[in-house]
């Protein structure tokens, strides 16, 4: 089934470990977003599949032939350079030949593989024009276009939204997601961005300081979090201590027992981090056994409105209300809301999470 | 950018030390007595002789008022081009940058056709107010200083007018919001702002002024400069002496070149890399000073090229044909026939085509590739083959000059020495070395700018190293490389100082020639030389040499 096969990749610049053995299977037309904070080797590991850095260890597979070896020119990958690096002395019809060019396609085929390849990145007749002369998101649309001409094996892009203004990258990422899926190419596409992540991946590869952290489909890295750090990385997380009582059995304050979801990590601890998604809590009348907090401040989002809730010993939480919220200062209870992915019990704080 | 191996980049520097390093290293070695053992008596002698340490004094405050006298010419001309829109702006904007292209002697010569004491507008002068004499005579440090202010004043224009263009025309209109006036403006926001480009082109201008051997050596008489007391020195035999002037010179240009480098001169030179909008030309509204814009333009265009004007009047005028008149009574080819029928006169554009074209190619090859290996290879290696060809652009010609004359009459093969002096070789191989900064330094400038992702984009569309260099390195760099070649073959094919120190009967330029003529009373044919070297020079310049702002 896997197409592309990342096997233990390592990697490190002098005595920095970038990538610390990353292994990864992408199917044959599938996305895969490589998803993390900046410096975390996002743009490493695509370099590492282009062919552009070696790494210590590891190998690369695609359909099951060994491409580890092979120069950059050699793997038939397309790239999609995060500035675009387009050729500025060439026009745009000669930026999208380059490739069949290089591959020494008759000129007849170049001009109506190009036309053809203009005509899928929605800039018919673009031929003629310099490409300094197009608008930023044209220019982007032209390096995707260079990139699928010789019909590579598999498309990387690095960052391809970040030079644009945000109006104009929610639409080119229509488009570009629009066209990965009607050419069915095998994609990397690397962000930083989870919206981006979310919008365009059949599955998120979420690295930080070049470690995999969890790779799955959206759905799974938001109610499934594998760590502290996922839970933070992909959405809103409040976080609150508590102490197990019995299986999937938290007390969040003294009387207050939560049912709690919890991986294998957290399920011996004796003292956890429950993380709890704001809309998978609600507000209710204060009472004996139910979670109590003042309202701090609220801030109307547009679906709902986010409360924010300080306990007794000043942890806060957010909560998405639907209904009218009470005015700041009075008291309120939260109670999670039955058959959600949240609250889920953590191992305790080593430092690393993000809760308070 | 692929890795360079190693080995390769140590041969480089090896052949580089040894052409551009070793003959200074040798000269100064040897101005202090060395290998024998220390001995400075020369250095004292140089102090001792008031005309010894004068000559250095003359260098520098001749350099000094240069730079203030450039200034003065440059500053304004460059306002005038960047800020005001007049008929013929962009032609005029070009042709007043060349003085600096063309070859020094020519400028000196045409100068001489001018303003010198038969020249044509000291007769205007003469004959306009029925003098029996001259009014003037064209010598001394004031002659010197009027060519140097000529030429010298295109770094203040280019830079002025570089510094403009990247002006962020915002910071002009918030001027004018807080209320401030024109003049206000201009010596509050604007000058202080141009006031880093304007050292830059002032270091420039010294350094120049400081090498300048052409004017001082035609218009000096007894007022001698260090470029020229050396010479005068190596030609009187007092070799010593020539060492220890040599290297006084190198320690005022190593001392500058620190200065420039200190001060990141180089960043002011060229436009771009700009934030914001440079302020748009003005549209003068006033027809009244529209009228004065391009009268200013054209007026300063005009006569700052009028001395290379009239030497092209010259070369038309036939031998012994032109005696108290006001303007040439008769005009015509024969100066052109002459030179054309005449294989010895033929000989001297030969030699000096095929020596600066043999010159210009080895320096764009061992340039190109020094500049290339210093940034692929890190650490020292990298660093010493950049320093290699950074540095010998500061040295004046006449100290490569000597130090090669001195270093290459000496047979000593297991030092690296051999008898070059007298033989065909030694006038091409010093213009190599004279080339290789510029061509150095213009491939390190393009490749710099050059951005490695295109590499890996054209690799990553499966393009191999030699179609990747074909279709997108080489096109890429070949405007730098072409500006780089280009201004090293102007250089060499006008050169005068070092080919006065190095020629042979048989390799003797055209330069050198020019300066027999000129002692033959043979004017009409010096103007003809002159004319060649302007044109070649002026197309060349005008068609690849551009790109690199000078
Ligand atoms: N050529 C290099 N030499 C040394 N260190 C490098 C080099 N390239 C990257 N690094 C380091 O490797 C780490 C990972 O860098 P990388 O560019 O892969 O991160 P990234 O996830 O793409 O970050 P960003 O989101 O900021 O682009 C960083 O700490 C970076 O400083
Ligand atoms: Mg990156």
């Amino acid at each position: 089934m896997a197409f592309l096969e990342l096997e233990r990749i390592r990697k490190r610049f002098g005595d920095l470990v970038v990538l610390d053995g990353i292994d990864a299977a992408v199917a044959e037309g599938e996305t895969l977003v490589l998803l993390g904070p900046s410096g975390s080797g996002k743009t490493t590991l695509l370099r590492i599949l282009a062919g552009f850095e070696t790494p210590e260890e590891g190998r690369l597979r695609v359909a099951g032939e060994d491409v580890s070896a092979l120069p950059p020119a050699r793997r038939n990958f397309g790239m999609v350079f995060q500035h675009y690096a387009l050729f500025p002395h060439l026009d745009v019809g000669k930026n999208v030949a380059f490739g069949l060019a290089a591959r020494g396609v008759p000129a007849a085929a170049q001009g109506s593989r190009v036309a053809e390849m203009l005509a899928l990145v929605e800039l018919p007749g673009f031929e003629r024009r310099a490409v300094h002369e197009i608008s930023g998101g044209q220019q982007q649309r032209v390096a995707l276009a260079r990139a699928l001409a010789p019909s590579p094996r598999v498309l990387l892009l690095d960052e391809p939204l970040s030079n644009l203004d945000p109006a104009l990258r929610e639409r080119t990422r229509r488009q570009l997601r629009a066209v990965l899926r009607r050419v069915g190419i095998t994609a990397v596409w690397v962000t930083h961005e989870q919206q981006e992540a979310f919008d365009v991946g059949d599955r998120i590869a979420l690295l930080d300081g070049g470690r995999l952290q969890q790779l799955g489909t959206a759905a799974e890295l938001y109610s499934r979090p594998a760590s502290r750090f996922v839970a933070d990385f992909v959405g809103q997380a409040s976080w609150l201590g508590g102490r197990r009582v019995a299986a999937g059995e938290v007390e969040v304050a003294p009387g207050v027992r939560w049912r709690v979801a919890a991986d294998a990590g957290a399920a011996s601890a004796g003292e956890v981090a429950v993380m709890l998604r704001p809309e998978d809590a609600c507000l209710v009348q204060p009472a004996t056994g139910v979670l109590a907090g003042r309202v701090r401040a609220s801030r109307f989002t547009g679906h709902a409105t986010e409360v924010e809730v300080e306990l007794d010993d000043g942890t806060r939480l957010l909560v998405a209300s639907h209904e009218a919220v009470p005015a700041a200062g009075s008291l309120v209870g939260v109670e999670p809301l039955a058959g959600r992915s949240s609250p889920r019990a953590f191992a305790p704080a080593g430092g690393d999470g993000g809760a308070p | 950018m692929s890795r360079a191996p190693r080995w390769a980049g140590a041969l480089l520097a090896l052949v580089l030390t040894w052409l551009v390093g070793y003959p200074l290293l040798v000269t100064l070695a040897e101005s202090l007595g060395l290998p024998a053992g220390l001995d400075l008596s020369s250095f004292a002698e140089f102090v001792r002789r008031p005309d010894e340490w004068q000559a250095g004094w003359h260098s520098l405050w001749i350099s000094a008022a240069s730079v203030a006298l450039a200034a003065l010419v440059g500053i304004p001309l460059g306002f005038l081009f960047a800020r005001h829109e007049f008929p013929g702006r962009r032609l005029l904007g070009s042709l007043v940058i060349l003085p600096i292209a063309l070859p020094p002697l020519v400028g000196v010569i045409a100068f001489l056709f001018l303003y010198g004491e038969s020249g044509l507008l000291t007769r205007v002068v003469q004959l306009g107010l029925g003098l029996d004499e001259a009014p003037w005579r064209l010598n001394g440090p004031g002659a010197i200083l009027l060519v140097h202010a000529y030429s010298l004043y295109v770094f203040f224009y280019l830079f002025t007018r570089a510094a403009l263009a990247r002006f962020d025309a915002s910071v002009l209109e918030a001027a004018s919001a807080l209320g401030a006036g024109r003049g206000y403006t201009l010596r509050r926001v604007t000058l202080p702002l141009l006031a880093p480009a304007l050292v830059g082109a002032g270091l420039l201008t010294f350094m120049t002024a400081l090498g300048s051997f052409s004017a001082p050596y035609l218009f000096g008489g007894g007022f001698r400069v260090l470029p020229t007391q050396i010479v005068a020195s190596k030609l009187n035999g007092e070799l010593a002496m020539a060492r220890v002037e040599t290297v006084m010179l190198a320690a005022l240009a190593f001392l500058g070149l620190w200065l420039v480098r200190k001060l990141d001169v180089d960043r002011h030179a060229v436009a771009g890399g700009a934030r914001g909008i440079a302020p748009s030309r003005r549209r003068l509204q006033s027809r009244g000073a529209r009228l004065a814009a391009t009268v200013a333009g054209w007026g300063l265009a005009v006569f700052l090229l009028l001395p290379h004007l009239t030497l092209v009047l010259i070369s038309f005028v036939p031998p012994v044909s032109w005696t108290t008149e006001l303007l040439p009574p008769v005009l015509g080819l024969v100066n052109y026939e002459s030179l054309a029928a005449t294989p010895e006169r033929l000989r001297p554009v030969f030699n000096s085509l095929w020596m600066a074209l043999a010159a210009t190619a080895g320096a764009l090859l061992l340039g190109a590739s020094a500049a290339r290996l210093s940034l692929t290879l890190r650490g020292r290696l990298g660093r010493w083959l950049e320093l290699l060809l950074v540095v010998p652009w500061a040295i004046p010609g006449t100290v490569f000059a000597v130090a090669l004359a001195l270093t290459f009459s000496v047979r000593a093969a297991w030092m690296g020495r051999f008898v070059l002096v007298g033989t065909l070789w030694i006038l091409p191989l010093a213009y190599l070395v004279r080339s290789l900064p510029v061509t150095g330094r213009s491939a390190l400038a393009g490749l710099r700018q050059f951005d490695a992702r295109l590499e890996e984009a054209a690799a990553s569309l499966g393009a191999g190293k030699v179609y990747t260099w074909r279709r997108i390195t080489l096109p890429l760099l070949a405007p730098a490389l072409a500006a780089g070649a280009s201004l090293a073959f102007i250089t060499t094919l006008g050169d005068f100082v070092t080919s006065i120190v190095l020629y042979t009967y048989d390799t003797r330029p055209v330069s050198v020639e020019i300066l027999s003529s000129l002692r033959l009373q043979d004017t009409g044919v010096a103007a003809v030389y002159g004319v060649f070297l302007m044109l070649v020079s002026a197309t060349i310049f005008l068609v690849w040499g551009r790109q690199e702002g000078v």
